[in-house]
């Protein structure tokens, strides 16, 4: 143990070293500034309903109660009026809302609706599963009622055969609708007119309350990022920890370690180590170990950073954030042992910094080739059988098979670094993102292989250091 | 039984022959040279013995153990030719981690750091970053780091290169209290005269072979050549030597008395005596070890042992 903790403590001493690892303490403190400097102000309810409501999301209904997986897409428009709070004082996501939901037809001529059946996310609908209603006298000749209608039916209904519209049914299916659209709890649905609902209504939590973010102290605002808290919140984690941050800690930390063994092994050098009671094989991975722990905690200290700062600007603890760092410490394990292994056979920090990237390059290719490719094949959204008369379709977008077959292989036998990825995004997700979104990561997620993924890197991981230490135990110095 | 033993040892680096089959042994307490031109595998035959080469073939021993084995190098210390010291250390923190590695526990290292720069004369630079030292001072911490753990065995690959006249004196002090102290030191220089001073055998070798072992003593004694100077005043009489069948030649103020291998020295001083002439100086002469180094690679002599390995079992 004295000897493991003293290499890790000559890493970290050859690390801090370097100008490097002063460009990443300052990148990283940097990082941490940016956060805490950030601040989210509550949108009041008179802009944040409107926001809450997407047309996109109303206009979307599955059936069977919305558990189906058969959807309809309406082509109605909604506005909404005279929003207010119920109660004064408080935070709105507190208070009781209470607002009116104005419906209207799209523009006549238009196709009044299409119906689909598939997933509930379109890149889960298949070829032939489109349908495009031509038509006002069609199936969507009333907006809401027919869309009630269509919610109300089991998957695959005929119209004639589903339930007669109620003003029950529409409230029952407004509450829905608006709920699973907006996050929002509806507590009443009054109809006010034909076409015309007052709705009242509650948050859930926070979390899912629109808010605008600002940078440095509020005096640069931030319009365009407006949404929920939650969404916010993971958008710059996710964009900060898995996205920027893991790239500059991956591109760092390969430069920084890359210099470790080859160091370790100059004319000199060795010879001292060499002469202390350590077996070969212990030497190299203690060296291995020592590069990693200070990637591990400069990862470490940036997410905590990170979290702290996104925590005391917001008052949001949600541990996730903290966990991230796991997935880009293993990451950088794999290549790292890469690292490693060119450095035991050349000897060369330069060739171990190019070789690193290469191979970084390689497996990040393979995942997003094999991710497009599979995408596309699983879309494969050909929309000429549901055209228009006389309208030209869009290309057919599915691969070739040998395409799908080579990515797909290759992804299976390389480390799974964009599955890690993926993994970091669901983990700081949990908790921040609706329900919804967490359940799409998760459908994004569902086919991966966890074992398989985890068992094949670090597979990787062994080979490059098992390899390097045979070299190493059998060389002369 | 012996610190360090090689019996026919052989490394091979591709088609170059390092070493040709090299038998040494070194006994407790002594302090054994290694000479030999560069190339001639001095160090790789160090390094063959503490693990850092693998032998071709043969056998190498130290301490009673295989060499190679990490074990032994519990009790065995090194500065190797050409050290390069991690740059980011302070002289007291490289002591700290080798003394960590060598699992010296806390209270031991603390008191040996210090007192071992100290006595390298390194103490008032130790806490200085060794980017900062001049070469002789990094020899200096390279001597430090080689003795600090109290180890058995030294090994000392050039231990004063880069190091002042002062400095030398110094290690070489220190080397004579290591070795009183009963620890053995292998010592691999270039500076033959210093080589003279300390160690008690000598090894040479030449492209790989053995050429020479033994004392240094036995190495330098030069049989059949005597000085012999007079009372002031007194005439050495050269032309009566020369008839007894001596060669006779002016050696400064003094005269040299050469003998063949039959001859022996005592017929000369029993007519000086009977000639009433007074004895004053009186010398076997020796060869330096760079005389003998010299001349040996100048003839590139057949090699050869002073003294059969045998004699010291």
């Amino acid at each position: 143990m004295m000897r493991f903790v003293a290499m890790l403590r000559d890493s970290l001493k050859e690390a801090v070293d370097g100008w490097i690892f002063l460009v990443m303490l300052g990148l990283s403190t940097l990082l941490i500034v940016l956060v805490a400097s950030a601040s989210v102000r509550p949108l009041p309810a008179a802009s944040a309903v409107p926001d809450m409501l997407p047309h996109q999301a109303m206009q979307m209904v599955f059936a069977d109660r919305g558990q189906a997986s058969r959807a309809a897409m309406f082509m109605q428009s909604q506005s909404v009026e005279n929003v207010a709070t119920l109660e004064k004082g408080g935070t709105p996501w507190d208070c009781d809302i209470q607002f009116t939901l104005r419906f209207q037809r799209g523009f006549p001529g238009m196709p009044a609706g299409i119906e689909m059946e598939g997933g509930k996310d379109l890149k889960d609908v298949k070829r032939g599963d489109i349908k495009i209603v031509e038509g006002q006298a069609g199936l969507f000749a009333d907006p809401i009622e027919d869309a009630a209608r269509f919610w109300a039916a089991s998957a695959g209904t005929s119209a004639k055969e589903r339930p007669k519209f109620t003003e029950e049914l529409a409230s029952d299916f407004l509450a829905y609708q608006v709920a699973a659209a907006s996050g929002l709890k509806v507590i009443k649905v009054v109809r006010k007119e034909k076409g015309v609902y007052e709705i009242t209504a509650r948050s859930e939590s926070r979390l899912r309350w629109p808010h605008e973010p600002s940078l440095f102290f509020g005096s640069l605002k931030l319009p365009f990022a407006r949404g929920p808290l939650g969404d916010i919140l993971y958008n710059l984690e996710s964009g900060l920890v898995s996205g920027l941050g893991a790239w500059v800690v991956m591109l760092a930390g390969v430069i920084v370690t890359a210099g470790f063994v080859p160091n370790m092994l100059r004319k000199g050098a060795i010879d001292l180590l060499l002469t202390k009671p350590m077996s070969r094989p212990l030497i190299l991975v203690y060296k291995y170990l020592g590069g990693l722990t200070f990637v591990a905690l400069l990862t470490t200290i940036t997410t905590v950073g990170i979290w702290a700062a996104v925590g005391m600007r917001t008052n949001v603890w949600f541990p996730g954030l903290l966990v991230a760092s796991v997935p880009i410490v293993f990451y950088f394990a794999i290549l790292y042992a890469f690292s490693t292994l060119v450095g035991v056979l050349t000897r060369n920090s330069i060739v171990c910094i190019v070789a690193t990237f290469l191979f970084w390059i390689a497996i990040f290719l393979i995942g997003t080739a094999h991710s497009v490719v599979s995408e596309l094949d699983r879309v494969d959204m050909n929309l000429a059988g549901a055209a228009p008369p006389g309208g030209d379709g869009p290309p057919d977008l599915k691969p070739p098979g040998w395409a799908v077959t080579t990515t797909t292989v290759l992804n299976r036998i390389t480390p799974r670094t964009r599955d890690l990825g993926t993994l970091t995004d669901r983990v700081i997700g949990s908790g921040l993102l609706s329900d919804g979104e967490q359940e799409r990561q998760r459908k994004k997620t569902m086919n991966v292989d966890w074992p398989e993924v985890i068992g094949v890197s670090l597979g990787y991981l062994g080979a490059f250091l098992a390899l390097a230490v045979l070299r190493f135990v059998t060389r002369s110095y | 039984m012996s610190v360090i033993e090689t019996r026919l040892l052989r490394k091979d680096y591709g088609r170059i022959e390092a070493l040709k089959g090299v038998s040494i042994r070194v006994e407790p307490g002594q302090i054994y040279g290694l000479l030999g031109q560069n190339g001639a595998g001095k160090t790789t035959l160090i390094k063959i013995l503490l693990g850092i080469v693998r032998k071709s073939d043969g056998d190498a021993s130290l301490l009673g153990e295989p060499a190679g084995r990490s074990q032994v190098l519990q009790r065995v210390g090194y500065l190797p030719e050409d050290h390069r010291f991690p740059d980011y250390h302070t002289g007291t923190s490289l002591m700290d981690f080798y003394g960590r590695l060598f699992g010296m526990p806390r209270s031991e290292r603390r008191r040996a750091i210090p007192a071992t720069l100290d006595l390298v004369g390194l103490g008032e630079r130790a806490n200085s970053r060794i980017r900062t030292f001049s070469k002789g001072m990094k020899q200096r911490l390279g001597i430090a780091q080689a003795i600090f753990h109290n180890p058995q065995v030294i090994f000392l690959d050039e231990p004063t290169d880069g190091v002042d006249p002062v400095g030398r004196r110094e290690i070489r002090e220190l080397m004579e209290r290591l070795k009183s102290q009963g620890k053995t030191i292998f010592l691999n220089s270039h500076l033959l005269g210093e080589v003279e001073q300390v160690c008690d055998r000598v090894a040479i070798l030449q492209r790989g072979v053995l050429a020479r072992e033994g004392t240094v003593a036995d190495l330098t004694r030069q049989t059949g050549h005597f000085v012999i100077g007079l009372d002031a005043g007194q005439n050495f009489p050269t032309d009566d030597i020369s008839k007894l069948g001596y060669h006779v030649s002016a050696a400064g103020p003094h005269f040299e008395v050469a003998l063949d291998e039959k001859q022996s020295i005592d017929p000369v001083l029993e007519f000086l005596q009977a000639r009433g002439l007074k004895l004053r100086h009186l010398v076997e002469k020796k060869k330096s070890l760079e005389d003998v180094f010299v001349n040996m690679v100048d003839e590139g002599s057949a090699p050869r042992v002073a003294r059969s390995l045998g004699s010291h079992s």
